[in-house]
């Protein structure tokens, strides 16, 4: 089946987006060190037209498939990098932070870099109301990561700015970067779009297990990385609505949290 | 291109000469219009700042000199300072160098404090009070206007601008870092001294909302809040008042810290975590260091701020290489653009020589073409007319494209030799033909005149 001219057209259309993301990163890496604006702009532009490629790519999978490309944890992390990459523009567009892209997109890179690697393991399902089932379940889960991307990129640059401000070298002559306002709130909305999301990935993943498995468990091995992911996500959010919680801690509890959910979208198992 | 400068600055001049060469704005525009009046000068500028006092001036061709001479005599009797000594203070530039200076002034590249944003809306304001007496046109116009181009484009694409190089402008610069805007945040001033009353007015200025004031002495912050439209609270509520703020600026005389670590962690807890920047200008200091380490507070002391003013000082000094580069192309920019300018009086000077000559060849001979039929006279009309700009093109494509090099006004002077532009012509009634229709016939006429 690899060898249909569609696939071979498809996956060149994958290769054109990896490469366009491979500009868009290296010039949103320029722009921040030569400081010169213009360069974040095409590092938009360029994971802009990545992405229609990568969409290209997606629904020629879909096709050859006849079905959503759902199926492997590859094509997942593929979804999931597409819908990061399309998160990474509607933030950039609506905040002008020249910073997102150099976090987002090498992340992105990697995580695709990191697909091609992955098994071509299937979740055998039976019916197809299953499947449809387990679909809706992931595809939230896609978007619910997708959203914390920002959290984590919110994370990163609360981070480094932080530092600098305690280290009294702040923003001179350096990479420039939000203010720690602007990064806490950027990292606070995108969080609640992403919890919530993931929140319902959690319950329907439950739901399907109870339901359609064979032998319906309540723990799943491979869940421990998304309940932690969860449960840290959760205790962040109550912590800063009941006591104002935030800072520098919250920040590395933020990025663990991403990491765990990175960890179980790529399909590692504790 | 004959542009002339003249003028004095903060290194060539003390403030004493400074101070009496400046022209006041009301007398602007008379000034002005003697500047104009000078025979010598076609268009003028005037900027005059408490830094310098520049004459700029589009001369007639070739009296540069003599320009920059007429302007030190009407700079010597505007301000009515003896010419002698002004020799002392001067400079003088022509062309391609004033050109250059004036772009560098307005980017704030010559300004005493680099970068400094003032100096863009004073060469505005002299090109305003320039268009409004009419002493701009043909070349200062655009020169100007190309001149706050320039700077706009310094300011953008350079950090020149961007380093505080003052302990407020730093206090505002980091306050930036931690809060997205100042629009809203209330300032905390304890203590009273000029230097934290100066980072507080700047706070205000760019945006904080109020300015809330305490000191061991009631009294005294009611005075200082009088004067700061705030709001004075009682010294003994401290903690309090710290609670709902965002910017500290402490500044007493104390001589132990009046908060301490524990102090500001049991605050930042009432605080909800509000991050809150603590600005310790005091000697001693106000405010225990180790504070800096607890969560979302910040604390600058006046070494630190120091470093941040240094720091900046160096980046806009390592900026301004960049700057320089952008002046450096820009100035190449326009002098080809002016060359061109100059170059179109010229090549019509030089149809016109041509067509005369034809016009008094066929005058010649006339009586021999007599006998020829219309459409041969026509013929003979269309030959010579042709081999006239076909005689023409090579030469002039050649003459255009001298503006890119160094050498091009040498080579222009070297076509209007070969072609006999700077004869005189010889009936009065075409002299003054050629003065309308070539703008270089009439400088060069009037030049006799002067």
């Amino acid at each position: 089946m690899l060898d249909s001219p569609v696939m071979e057209a498809s996956l060149l259309l994958l290769r054109i987006a990896v490469l366009l993301y491979v500009a868009a990163a290296a010039s949103a890496f320029a722009s921040l060190f030569l400081k010169d604006r213009r360069g974040s702009f095409l590092a938009a532009s360029l994971a802009g037209t990545g992405l229609f490629a990568h969409l290209g790519y997606l629904i020629a999978r879909g096709l050859e498939m006849g079905r959503l490309p759902l199926e492997e944890y590859r094509d997942v992390v593929s979804v999931l990098c597409c819908a990061a990459v399309a998160v990474y523009l509607i933030a950039y567009l609506r905040t002008r932070l020249e910073v997102l892209g150099a976090v987002i997109l090498p992340l992105v890179l990697v995580l695709l870099f990191i697909s091609d690697l992955l098994p071509a393991e299937v979740v055998p399902v039976s019916r197809d109301l299953e499947r449809a089932f387990l679909d809706f379940h992931i595809s939230i889960a896609v978007l619910g990561a997708a959203a914390l991307f920002l959290t984590f990129a919110a994370s990163i640059m609360y981070l480094v700015q932080e530092r600098r401000i305690k280290l009294k070298k702040a923003g001179l002559g350096r990479v420039p970067l939000p203010s720690l306002e602007k990064c806490d709130s950027l990292g606070n909305i995108s969080l609640m779009w992403g919890f919530p999301l993931l929140t319902l990935t959690i319950v329907t993943g439950g739901v399907w297990a109870a339901n359609f498995r064979e032998r319906p468990t309540i723990w799943e091995r491979q869940e421990t990385f998304a309940l932690l992911a969860w449960v840290l996500l959760g205790l962040i959010l109550s912590a800063r609505f009941f006591r104002g919680w935030r800072g520098r801690k919250a920040a590395y509890l933020t990025i663990l949290a991403f990491t765990a959910l990175i960890l179980r979208m790529i399909g590692v198992v504790l | 291109m004959s542009i002339v400068l003249f003028g004095v600055n903060h290194r060539s001049a003390p403030l004493e000469v400074r101070e009496r060469l400046a022209f006041p704005t009301e007398g602007l525009q008379d000034a002005l219009h003697r500047l104009t009046g000078i025979p010598s000068f076609l268009e003028g500028l005037i900027l005059s700042t408490c830094n310098r006092t520049e004459l700029l001036a589009h001369a007639h061709g070739g009296e540069n000199l003599e320009g920059a001479e007429a302007m030190k005599r009407f700079l010597a009797e505007e301000r009515n300072f003896p010419a002698v000594e002004l020799e002392r203070y001067c400079y003088r530039m022509a062309d391609r160098d004033a050109v250059h200076h004036l772009f560098r002034v307005t980017a704030s590249l010559d300004s005493m404090v680099l970068g400094e944003a003032q100096i863009l809306g004073q060469v505005k304001h002299a090109y305003q009070a320039a268009l409004q007496a009419g002493s701009v046109g043909a070349v200062l116009d655009p020169l100007l206007r190309r001149a706050l181009g320039v700077a706009k484009k310094v300011r953008t694409q350079t950090g020149i601008a961007r380093h505080p190089l003052s302990v407020s402008s730093a206090a505002v610069s980091l306050a930036k870092t931690i809060f997205e805007e100042l629009k809203g945040r209330r300032v905390l001033l304890i203590g009273a001294g000029k230097m934290a009353e100066l980072a507080a007015r700047a706070l205000v200025e760019r945006g904080a909302d109020s300015v809330v004031i305490t000191n061991r002495s009631f009294p005294r912050a009611l005075e200082l809040s009088q004067s700061f439209g705030g709001r004075a609270e009682p010294f003994e509520r401290l903690l309090e008042t710290l609670e709902r703020v965002d910017i500290v600026i402490s500044s007493t005389a104390a001589e132990e810290p009046i908060l301490r670590y524990d102090d500001v962690t049991r605050l930042i807890r009432a605080r909800k975590n509000r991050p809150i920047f603590f600005i310790d200008i005091a000697l001693p200091r106000d405010i225990e260091a180790k504070v800096n380490t607890i969560d979302n507070v910040y604390l600058y002391d006046l070494d630190d701020l120091a470093d941040v003013v240094s720091t900046g000082r160096a980046e806009r000094e390592a900026e301004a290489t960049r700057a320089e580069e952008i002046v450096r192309r820009e100035v190449e920019v326009f002098e080809t653009w002016i060359r061109h300018q100059d170059l179109s009086p010229l090549i019509s000077a030089t149809r016109e020589r041509l067509e005369r000559l034809r016009a008094s060849e066929f005058e010649r001979h006339r009586a021999r073409l007599s006998t020829l039929t219309k459409e041969q006279r026509q013929a003979v009309e269309d030959l010579t007319g042709g081999l006239m700009s076909k005689i023409l093109h090579q030469p002039i494509q050649a003459l255009k494209r001298t503006v890119r090099l160094p050498d091009g006004p040498d080579r222009a002077r070297f076509f209007r030799e070969v072609f006999g532009l700077d004869e005189r012509p010889a009936e009065p009634d075409e002299n003054s033909r050629d003065q309308t229709t070539t703008g270089k016939g009439g400088e060069d006429d009037s030049s006799d005149r002067s």
